[in-house]
């Protein structure tokens, strides 16, 4: 493996923007995650939770409610006024329609997913059509005399539930009329508040409204008669978000102390069908305001303000208890940020809004906005991968201008790409976590790759969290490819043996008293270092100096804003 | 007395209350406590207790309600018995033996002619639940031999075992799982808790069970203080549970409501706290109950809560977290520093209680009279904090005045010591702290005593300590211009050669004072505070002094540390004899010569009891206790026995207490003294359960309300009206069933005439 002289950088003052909202699209099994900066991301839970899209965001499209429609469509609204259609193909905006209610606060699909609502800061709730590539306006419902926060379907689509400031509406979808307000207790905890805010509503099939509210309170009621059912005091700050399973037999909710809640609807007896909703576990896996919950058939999905992404599955959900059972969390892009010149010894940083260019040892320097797209070009010049958004790698040759050949298809989406400079081998990392290596003049997997393939990789290396976000080339010794992730940095040597699932993976630094016998024993072809982390960017500059980015999650946090303070049982 | 019986050890009094949960009668008139071998009925609205049900020959280790006749009770125990009372009348109505020693005792509505019982068979901790079959018979005692195991390898306390949905299953908890049995089904279902292996989870241990009376959700609670609520537990995949948390150490016991809508627990912190709808932010709490709760049990009618803990004493709850009645035993968790002592006016055994406090502790009604607060501090419960002990106390003058010392020292050189005195005050009934010293002594108190004789103008007291000087402290009324506040003041300081004082002892008349400096005894006049005489017999340090009494009064006695007990003639000062017995606790008899002697040996104690005229002692028992015998009391007996034989006769006058290491309060008799408990407030709470008929203002409370106007009004000239429940003619007529009664004309001039004050009442 070697000794390199390393460029520690810590000077990367990247800081992820805060979770807004999270929709969750059973069909796809996708999820759209928008932050507060306008960005949206599109996770993929099939392969391996990978961030597949992505839409930079802008300060003037901060979005308030996303969600999805028939046939894959996602919208998104906004304190702007606009209701913003994404074209996930093209990965650009596709439309943005201005509602005229001023700022938007809230939007949902009707369960048939061809109507969309939207709740204003005036109090209006519009109806919106869903055209095949437009939306239209419909028609206004009663207006209310405060921002609607929160709207939800009935499931049969004949009632909507809204939430405002200290009360809740029952619209009738066909009347567009209010059936029942329901107004909210601001007593909390004997203290009277100000103000009540609805945060969040859900209306379940057997008529049951669902409120979360700013005063910590979860609260039943029936909208038939608009009366408060059962009462659920569960925090002493804000609760902000729910949602509820599609089964509708659980649903979480988040609250503003981090917490998340998670509530199911348990028999009374086995013997009897009388059922009840029971609060039963509470997650703390944030340390600010969770403003977004879905709901997922297997797993509770939550993020907030502390910009971690938490997915925690539900043990009683998941068949096997495999890799696939663990707590993720998704704290860094899953694309690289950072981008080196190794002859001048510079280092780009890419921001939301900026670029920042580094001299390793001087300072600093801004360019202009640009987004990035997966692409590798060979050193010499000769060739050009290229990966889209669906998991083909095409190989163009650049002095012909045509394509070269496309790499065998693959599931998973391609998450790093590389050619190496001598063999003009292309190495392809997935986010299932399996490495190929393509030889782009005999347009087939090398020897080497499809020796891997056939063994397998090391199960450990399989269950790692975060995808490999860059691969590049030892210039002296063709053998090496370095690779790294967001939590250890890899050299892989070709011409060791591959470990399998009994050898140690992850062996320590090799101690300097152990025989050579022992170490050559020992030896595989993966070479991890997990020294730095949470690693951002690592690469060569020459043969014997690695440059390292790493962002300490500390510096992240000691840049949000101060958490809710709770006071700690001894302190 | 025609033949009698060899007297015995037996336990006296002072059993555990909180062995067990109490269990509430089913209209919450009567709680029921387990109480050494017998079981307690008290009465939940006097505290008084009611029923002593005695018939085990063990432990009892558990009692439950009979399901299907509320008027009865089962109690099981380690002698291996099931038994069945009317607790109403005090009487065993069947004896089921079963033959293992039982550790737990569960009934089940819906079990017709069953019980659960915990047993241990083959290896000593593997537990298991047994259902045992009570077969129907009409005979007294019957076996039950049908027994069927329901759960293998269960934790053997009853907290650990919880029956929910009237018995549809039943829950049990151990280490890190928590265990289901279906009886429909016969399938158990085992949830685990992620062990001690995992630093995080360290203390998830389960400690208590409960079931919720209406819904399928069971309680539990943990070392860590946590309480989990399980739900969905018929299903091994989908099973939940929901976390409440405020207890900062163990959770040790957990109950539900009658109706289930809240969850009561209480622990180490004293403090009971309801869970209302078992949500986390809907709590309440009763503070201050002044000791561990271990128990928690819920009546039937759910009108009462009650908490057993650990210093011994059951407190009765309202159902709006108000406690209405306090049941006090013995106070066994502290080191007894004071030894044994007779409250002369209320003839209560005396000794260290709650921290900083003097228990008074009826012998007769096996209960804590009262606690005296002798520090008057706070008492901070933390490990490692050097507390104020309360080392020594003493009753003088027929108990107008007590002496306490307490000391405290952190460290070698820095003791703090404190020696107050106290003074009965007849109006409230209590001591009242009359004088305060601070650092009486400059080391140790050693011993500390009263001169008790009848002719003694003024009260005197003597310390003996270790830095060489005993000091005589005499009461004086100086201490204000009215000259009517009395108070104490040193009189004397008394050394000898600069050793340590060791012991001090008053001779009977008060004359003399005898002194123990290390080796040597000093013999003082008490009226000029002369040295008379000095003993040595370079046998070893003084450990006990006393002088002989009545007709032995011209001897003094000592034991040393070297195990030589010395008895010197006062008139020849010459040593009378010496004997090699190497003495623990030596106490003279009040009432009469004798001195009772216990010696330590490698085997265990040995009881002697003597004359000190006579070489010969009176009576030996050999082997009294395995373990050291530590403090030890002559009690006078309020009525005499009349014990015949020669042996016994030491016991006509005065019971001997003692107390062992291990804190089990003993004596010797020939039968158990819980036997002549006397219920006294059986009578009189039948006849507060009258109704309130016309006989019942003639007879009952309203008459005494008369008897206060009546002493108002002449207060001098006090009318004696007698006691209801002394005229035979109205007892006769109260406690005789109807059915039985002859016609009421016939009864009528008798209980008219009954109700005439007799010439002899008057006063």
């Amino acid at each position: 493996m070697g000794e390199f002289k390393v460029h520690r950088v810590r000077f990367f003052n990247y800081v992820p923007s805060g979770i807004r909202c999270v929709a969750y699209n059973n069909q796809s099994n996708r999820l759209a995650v928008s932050r507060t900066d306008g960005t949206v991301e599109i996770y993929n839970l099939s392969a391996n939770y990978f961030q597949e899209k992505f839409f930079p965001g802008h300060e003037s499209r901060g979005t308030e409610a996303l969600c999805w429609a028939k046939g894959q469509r996602l919208f998104s609204a906004g304190l702007n006024g606009e209701i913003i259609e994404y074209d996930l193909q093209a990965l650009n905006i596709k439309y943005a329609i201005d509602a005229f209610g001023g700022p938007i606060w809230s939007m949902a699909v009707s369960p048939c997913g061809s109507q969309l609502l939207v709740g204003c800061e005036d109090g209006s709730v519009k109806l919106l059509q869903i055209t095949p590539d437009k939306i239209q306006f419909e028609r206004n419902f009663d207006r209310q005399k405060s921002r609607i926060l929160s709207l939800s379907w009935h499931p049969s689509g004949t009632h909507i539930a809204a939430g405002s400031i200290d009360y809740i509406s029952v619209f009738d979808v066909k009347s567009g009329s209010a059936v029942h307000k329901m107004l909210v207790d601001r007593q909390y905890m004997g203290v009277s508040k100000r103000k009540c805010i609805i945060w969040g509503v859900a209306f379940l099939s057997d008529g049951t409204v669902i409120s979360v509210d700013s005063a910590g309170k979860v609260q039943f009621w029936d909208s038939a008669t608009g009366t408060l059912v059962k009462n659920h005091l569960i925090a002493n700050a804000d609760v902000q978000s729910i949602a509820v399973s599609d089964q509708e037999d659980s649903f979480v909710v988040g609250t503003a102390e981090g917490t998340v809640f998670h509530f199911q609807l348990v028999s009374v007896t086995s013997s009897s069908s009388e059922k009840q909703w029971v609060r039963t576990k509470p997650f703390q896996h944030h340390t600010h305001d969770v403003r977004a919950v879905a709901h997922s058939p297997t797993a509770l999905i939550s993020g907030g303000t502390d910009t971690h992404l938490v997915i925690r599955p539900l043990m009683e959900k998941v068949e096997v208890k495999n890799y696939d059972a663990a707590l993720r969390k998704i704290t860094f892009p899953h694309r690289r940020l950072i981008s080196c010149s190794k002859k001048r010894h510079l280092l780009l940083f890419q921001f939301a809004h900026h670029l920042e260019l580094w001299r390793l040892g001087s300072t600093v320097a801004t360019g202009t906005v640009e987004s990035m797209c997966l692409l590798a070009v060979s050193p010499d010049g000769n060739w050009l991968a290229a990966s889209g958004t669906s998991a083909g790698v095409h190989v163009y040759n650049v002095k012909h201008l045509k394509l070269h050949c496309t790499v065998p298809a693959y599931n998973f989406p391609v998450t790093a790409l590389a050619i190496a400079p001598s063999t003009n081998n292309l190495v392809i990392a997935h986010s299932d976590q399996q490495v190929f290596e393509y030889s782009i003049p005999e347009k087939k997997y090398t020897e080497w790759s499809r020796t891997i393939q056939k063994q397998g990789f090391h199960y450990l290396w399989l269950q790692r969290d975060t995808p490999i976000t860059h691969i590049s080339f030892h210039p002296k010794r063709p053998m090496h490819i370095l690779l790294h992730d967001a939590y250890m940095f890899c050299i892989i040597d070709k011409s060791l043996p591959l470990p399998n699932d009994k050898t140690l993976l992850y062996n320590p630094l090799p101690p300097t008293n152990e025989s050579d016998v022992i170490r050559r024993r020992t030896a595989h072809a993966f070479k991890i270092s997990k020294i730095y982390k949470p690693l951002l960017f690592m690469d060569l500059l020459d043969e014997r100096t690695l440059v390292a980015v790493e962002r300490p999650l500390d510096d992240i946090i000691a840049q949000l804003p101060p958490p809710i303070k709770k006071k700690k049982f001894g302190t | 007395m025609v033949a009698e019986e060899s007297v015995r050890v037996v336990r006296c009094g002072g059993s555990e209350l909180n062995f067990r949960r109490a269990v509430f009668s089913a209209d919450s008139k009567y709680i029921f406590c387990v109480s050494g071998d017998f079981v307690k009925v008290h009465s939940t609205a006097t505290e008084e207790c009611v029923h002593i049900l005695q018939g085990h020959r063990n432990l009892v280790t558990g009692i439950q309600l009979n399901p299907h006749n509320h008027l009865q009770l089962y109690s099981c125990s380690f002698d291996g018995t099931i038994k069945l009372w009317d607790y109403v009348d005090g009487i065993l109505i069947k004896t089921f033996v079963v033959g293992h020693k039982l550790h737990a005792l569960f009934t089940v509505t819906c079990a017709e002619d069953s019980v659960f019982v915990i047993i241990n068979k083959g290896k000593q901790d593997i537990f298991q639940l047994v259902s045992v079959k009570l077969p129907k018979s009409s005979s007294q005692e019957i076996e039950a031999k049908e027994l069927s195991c329901v759960l293998d390898y269960i934790n053997q306390s009853p907290k650990c075992i919880a029956f929910g949905n009237e018995g549809e299953y039943v829950a049990a908890v151990r280490d890190f799982y928590l265990s289901v049995y279906f009886f429909k089904k016969k399938t158990t279902s085992r949830f685990t808790l992620s062990s001690s292996r995992n630093k995080k989870h360290a203390k998830n241990n389960f400690t208590c069970v409960a079931c919720h009376p209406k819904e399928d959700c069971i309680a539990t609670g943990h070392k860590d203080g946590k309480i989990r609520l399980w739900r969905n537990f018929d299903d091994d995949k989908k099973y939940t549970y929901t976390c409440l948390h405020w207890h900062h150490d163990m959770v040790m016991d957990l109950a539900f409501s009658v109706t289930g809508t809240s969850l009561l627990s209480g622990g180490r912190e004293s403090v009971l706290v309801e869970w209302r709808d078992a949500t986390e932010k809907n709590k309440e709490f009763l503070p201050r109950l002044g000791a561990t709760i271990e128990h928690i049990s819920v009546s039937p009618a759910g009108d009462l809560f009650c908490t057993s803990h650990s210093d011994n004493k059951i407190i009765v709850i309202h159902r709006n977290l108000e406690a209405s009645a306090v049941i006090q035993g013995l106070v066994k968790d502290s080191n007894i520093f004071t030894g044994l002592m007779v409250d002369p006016r209320t003839k209560a055994l005396v000794l260290n209680g709650k921290p900083g406090h003097l228990q008074f502790y009826s012998l007769q009604h096996d209960k804590q009279l009262y606690n005296l607060d002798i520090i008057q501090q706070e008492y901070i419960n933390d490990y490692g904090l050097i507390q104020i002990e309360l080392t020594k106390a003493a009753f003088g003058c027929y108990g107008n005045w007590l002496a306490t010392v307490e000391q405290r020292q952190e460290k070698e050189t820095e003791l703090e010591l404190q020696m107050k005195l106290w003074m009965y005050n007849k109006k409230t009934q209590g001591f009242v702290l009359n004088t305060k010293v601070n650092m009486p002594h400059e080391d140790h108190i050693t011993a500390l005593c009263f001169c008790n004789a009848e002719k003694s103008e003024t009260p005197t007291l003597v310390t003996a300590s270790k830095d060489g000087h005993f000091k005589v402290w005499i009461l004086t009324d100086d201490s204000d211009i009215y000259k009517k506040a009395v108070a104490w003041t040193c009189d004397f300081v008394g050394s000898y050669h600069k050793y340590q004082a060791t012991n001090c002892c008053f001779s009977e008349d008060g004359s003399l004072l005898a002194v123990s400096f290390e080796e040597i005894v000093t013999i003082w006049d008490s009226e000029t505070w002369e040295l008379k005489c000095t003993f040595c017999q370079r046998a070893g340090k003084i450990r006990h002094l006393c002088f002989g009494r009545l007709t032995c009064s011209k001897y003094l006695l000592g034991a040393t540390e070297n195990g030589i007990l010395c008895c010197w003639n006062l008139l020849s000062c010459a040593l009378e004899w010496s004997t090699k017995l190497n003495v623990r606790v030596m106490e003279p008899d009040p009432n009469s010569e004798n001195i009772a002697a216990v010696s330590q040996s490698s085997v265990g104690s040995d009881l002697f009891v003597f004359k000190p005229s006579e070489p010969r002692p009176l009576y030996i028992q050999k082997n009294i206790s395995r373990e050291e015998v530590q403090w030890g009391v002559f009690v006078p007996r309020d009525v005499p026995e009349s014990f015949t034989s020669e042996a016994y006769q030491w016991l006509n006058r005065s019971q001997f207490y003692f107390l062992t290491k291990s804190q089990s309060l003993l004596t010797f008799s020939t039968k158990s003294p819980e036997e002549k408990l006397t219920p006294t407030s059986k009578q009189l709470l039948a006849e507060e359960s009258l109704p309130t008929t016309p006989f019942y203002f003639i007879l009952g409370k309203h008459r005494e309300k008369q008897d206060e106007k009546i002493n108002k009004a002449f207060e001098s000239e006090l009318v004696q009206l007698p006691l209801t429940e002394n005229i035979p003619a109205i007892s006769e007529l109260l406690h005789t069933p109807a059915h039985v009664l002859p016609s009421a004309s016939l009864l009528c001039s008798k209980f008219v005439n009954s109700l005439l004050l007799s010439k002899e009442t008057k006063r």
